[in-house]
C-alpha cells in the first residue's frame, strides 16, 4: 500500500483530501506542522508528499531543505499559493517532482499523485 | 554823483552765470546740495541787485542822481532775468518733485505687487494678478505674460489682459518665433519698440531686427520685458502703449526689469511648488497602492487558501456521492435524482472555487503553468459570456448591443476567463454610463448603445467598444486607471477596481493594450488589442 503524507497547515484540506485518498486504498497522513512533518518525513519515508509552503512556523521550503540535507530523496510535490519565482527555483534546486498551484480541484490532485505513485 | 550804469553789466554777467548754472545743475546728483547751491547764489544775486539801493540809502544819493531814464530798461531787464532764472530753478524743483513722487508710486505699487506675488501660491491666479497689477498701476493697454514650458520648449502665453484690438498676436498661445527671444538674450534688457524702429532706420539694415518690428507690431507691443533666472531667459512680458500716450522712460524700464525678475523668480517659484505638490500626490498615491498591494496580496493568499479548502471539501464530496450512486444499486429513483442534484451543486462549486482562482491570478498578475492558460479565444463566444454576466445586474432592457462583425474573425490569444472579467467591466462600465445619461439629460429619443466592432492590423485584433453613455470630462480620464478611482455617483455601486483589472490583465498578463477615448456628453470608446492566432 502506497504511504502519501501530506502537509499543509489547513486543516479541510488535511481532513478531506485524506478522506478522499484513503477511499482508493492509500495509507495517508496529514500533518499541519513543519517541524513535525520532519519527523514523520524522515522516520516513515512516505511514498509521496504533498507540501504547502507557506505555512506558520517553519515553511515548506524549510521542511524541504531539512528533509534533503539529512538524506532523505523522498518524492515531493511542492503545493502553492502564491507563485514567487525565488521559491520556485529554490524548492527545484532541493529536488522537487513537481509544482503544483492552488487552488486545486481534487480530481485534479487526484490524476498527479496516483501517476506518481504508480511510478513506484 | 552820478553813478553810470555800467554797474548794471557785472549783474547782467552774474544772471547769464545763474542762468548757465540752473540749466546744468540737473547733472548734478545731490538735489539738496544744488537748492543749498542756488539759494546761496540767490542770495548773493539778491544782494548784488540791492547793492545799489542800499547804497543810495546809505549814501543820500537820491534814485535820479543814481540812474537815470535810459537805466531803465536795463533794470528791468535784469530784474526778469533773475527773477526768470528763479522761476526756471522752482520749475525744475517742481517737475522734480512730481517725477519723485511718480517714482513713489510706482514703487508702492510694485513693492505691493511683489509683496502680493509671494502671497499668490498658484500659479494661474499669480500671473493673472500681475497682469492686473501692471495695467492698473502702469496704466497701459494691454499686457501679456508668456512663460518658459519645458516640455514644448517654447514660450507660452499665461496671463494676459487689457484691451484686445490690435492684439492678435496674443491669441497665439505659443510664442514660435525665436528671434525676439535671442535679441533679449543678447541685449539683456527690455526691448522698446521705439529702439528698434530706429535701428531699422538707422541702417542696422539686417533682417532680424525688422522681423522683431514686424513681431511687435504684430503684438501691438511697446515694450517687451524679459525676466531672467541665472541669466536664461524664463519669463517675458509683453506691455502695450501707455493709455497718455506717453513714451517709457528709462527709470520706468529699469523699475519694470526689476519687476520681471522678480516676478520670473516668484513664477519659477510657484510652479516649482505646484511640481512638488503633484510630486507629493503621486507619491502618496504610489505609497498608498504599494500597501494596498501588500494588503492585496495577503487577502488574495488567504482567499486563495479558502477557495482551495473549499474545493476540496467540495470534492470530496463529490467523491463520496458519485461512489454511493455507483454502488451497490440498492438506491431508489428518488435517491438517485437527489444525490444528482446535490452532485451537480457540488460541481458547480468546483467551476466557481476555479473561477475563484482565475480571478485572484487576474488580480495578482502571476502567471499559472508558464502558458498562463492561454488557449485560442472565440470573440463572439467571449462576447456571449460577458453579455451573459452583465445581464445579471442590468436592469430594464434600456440598451441594444450591436455586434458588427460576424463568425469570420480569427481567434485570440488569451485566457478566457480573464478576459471575460475585461469584457464584462468594459460593458458593466458602459451600462453605467448610459443608465447616468438617461438620468442627467432626460431625452426621451434617446436609446443606449454598446457596439462591438473589430479590426486586425499587424498581426493584433482590436476590438472596439462603443457605447453612447455619458461619456467622461477631459479632466478625469488620466485617473480613470486607477484603481480606487470611479466616477460613479452613488456608493456602492461597483469598487471602481474595473478599468486597473483590465489594464493589468490586458497589458501585464496578455502583453496587449487599452485605449481608452472618451467626450462628456456623447460617449465613451475603449479599445482592447491582443494577439491574433493564425
Amino acid at each position: 500500500m502506497s504511504k502519501l503524507l501530506i502537509v499543509d497547515d489547513e486543516i479541510d484540506v488535511r481532513e478531506f483530501a485524506k478522506r478522499f485518498f484513503a477511499k482508493r486504498g492509500i495509507e495517508v497522513s496529514a500533518i499541519g506542522d513543519g517541524y513535525e512533518a520532519v519527523k514523520v518525513i524522515l522516520e516513515e519515508s512516505p511514498d509521496l508528499v504533498l507540501l504547502d509552503i507557506y505555512m506558520d512556523g517553519m515553511s515548506g521550503i524549510e521542511v524541504l531543505q531539512n528533509i534533503r540535507e539529512s538524506g532523505s530523496d523522498v518524492n515531493v510535490i511542492m503545493v502553492s499559493g502564491v507563485e514567487d519565482e525565488e521559491i520556485v527555483k529554490k524548492a527545484h534546486s532541493f529536488g522537487i517532482k513537481g509544482y503544483i498551484h492552488k487552488p486545486l480541484i481534487l480530481e485534479e490532485l487526484e490524476k498527479i499523485v496516483m501517476a506518481e505513485l504508480k511510478r513506484d | 554823483m552820478r553813478y553810470s550804469f555800467s554797474f548794471f553789466y557785472p549783474i547782467l554777467a552774474f544772471s547769464f552765470l545763474l542762468i548757465a548754472y540752473a540749466v546744468s545743475y540737473p547733472k548734478l546728483k545731490k538735489v539738496s546740495r544744488v537748492f543749498l547751491a542756488i539759494s546761496g547764489l540767490f542770495l548773493v544775486g539778491v544782494v548784488f541787485v540791492a547793492m545799489p539801493f542800499l547804497f543810495v540809502f546809505i549814501s543820500q544819493y537820491r534814485y535820479e542822481e543814481m540812474f537815470g531814464p535810459e537805466d531803465l530798461p536795463l533794470v528791468v531787464a535784469t530784474g526778469v532775468m533773475v527773477l526768470g532764472v528763479f522761476f526756471y530753478i522752482r520749475s525744475r524743483h517742481v517737475s522734480q518733485a512730481q517725477l519723485l513722487k511718480d517714482h513713489r508710486k510706482y514703487q508702492l505699487a510694485l513693492w505691493k505687487a511683489a509683496l502680493g506675488m509671494v502671497k499668490v501660491k498658484e500659479l494661474s491666479r499669480l500671473l493673472g494678478l500681475i497682469v492686473r497689477v501692471i495695467i492698473r498701476s502702469v496704466r497701459v493697454e494691454h499686457c501679456s505674460i508668456y512663460v518658459y514650458h519645458d516640455k514644448a520648449q517654447r514660450y507660452v502665453l499665461k496671463a494676459s489682459g487689457g484691451s484686445r484690438d490690435g492684439n492678435v498676436e496674443a491669441a497665439n498661445s505659443i510664442f514660435e518665433d525665436s528671434s525676439l527671444v535671442e535679441y533679449m538674450q543678447r541685449i539683456q534688457r527690455p526691448v522698446v519698440y521705439e529702439e528698434v524702429v530706429s535701428l531699422v532706420d538707422g541702417g542696422a539694415g539686417n533682417g532680424v531686427i525688422g522681423g522683431i518690428v514686424e513681431i511687435m507690431d504684430r503684438m501691438s507691443a511697446s515694450v517687451v520685458l524679459p525676466g531672467f533666472i541665472d541669466g536664461r531667459l524664463a519669463i517675458f512680458i509683453v506691455l502695450g502703449e501707455k493709455r497718455s500716450g506717453k513714451l517709457f522712460s528709462s527709470d520706468e524700464l529699469m523699475a519694470f526689469s526689476m519687476l520681471c525678475n522678480h516676478a520670473a523668480l516668484v513664477i519659477e517659484n510657484v510652479s516649482l511648488r505646484e511640481d512638488i505638490h503633484n510630486i507629493q500626490e503621486r507619491l502618496l498615491k504610489a505609497e498608498k497602492m504599494a500597501v494596498l498591494g501588500t494588503i492585496a496580496d495577503g487577502v488574495s493568499h488567504q482567499i486563495n487558501n479558502r477557495l482551495h479548502s473549499i474545493g476540496f471539501i467540495a470534492g470530496d464530496a463529490i467523491d463520496t456521492i458519485r461512489m454511493g450512486r455507483r454502488g451497490d444499486g440498492s438506491m431508489n429513483m428518488m435517491m438517485d435524482k437527489l444525490y444528482g442534484e446535490l452532485e451537480y451543486a457540488l460541481n458547480r462549486i468546483q467551476v466557481n472555487v476555479r473561477q475563484g482562482g482565475e480571478v485572484l491570478v487576474g488580480l495578482l498578475g502571476y502567471s499559472r503553468n508558464g502558458s498562463n492558460g492561454f488557449s485560442a479565444v472565440d470573440l463572439n463566444r467571449l462576447l456571449d459570456a460577458s453579455i451573459e454576466m452583465a445581464q445579471f445586474k442590468m436592469m430594464d432592457n434600456i440598451l441594444d448591443f450591436i455586434r458588427k462583425f460576424g463568425n469570420d474573425v480569427p481567434k485570440l490569444k488569451g485566457n478566457f476567463t480573464q478576459l471575460q472579467e475585461v469584457f464584462f467591466n468594459i460593458i458593466d462600465n458602459s451600462y453605467e454610463a448610459i443608465v447616468q445619461r438617461n438620468r442627467e439629460f432626460n431625452d426621451l429619443n434617446y436609446r443606449g448603445r454598446v457596439e462591438f466592432s473589430f479590426f486586425e492590423k499587424d498581426g493584433m485584433g482590436h476590438i472596439v467598444i462603443t457605447d453612447n453613455g455619458i461619456g467622461v470630462k477631459e479632466s478625469d480620464i488620466h485617473r480613470l486607471f486607477d484603481p480606487f478611482y470611479s466616477t460613479k455617483a452613488e456608493q456602492g455601486k461597483g469598487t471602481g477596481l474595473g478599468l486597473y483589472i483590465i489594464k493589468k490583465i490586458i497589458e501585464d498578463i496578455h502583453k496587449g493594450t487599452v485605449l481608452f477615448r472618451s467626450e462628456y456628453g456623447k460617449g465613451s470608446q475603449v479599445e482592447v488589442v491582443l494577439s491574433v492566432i493564425r
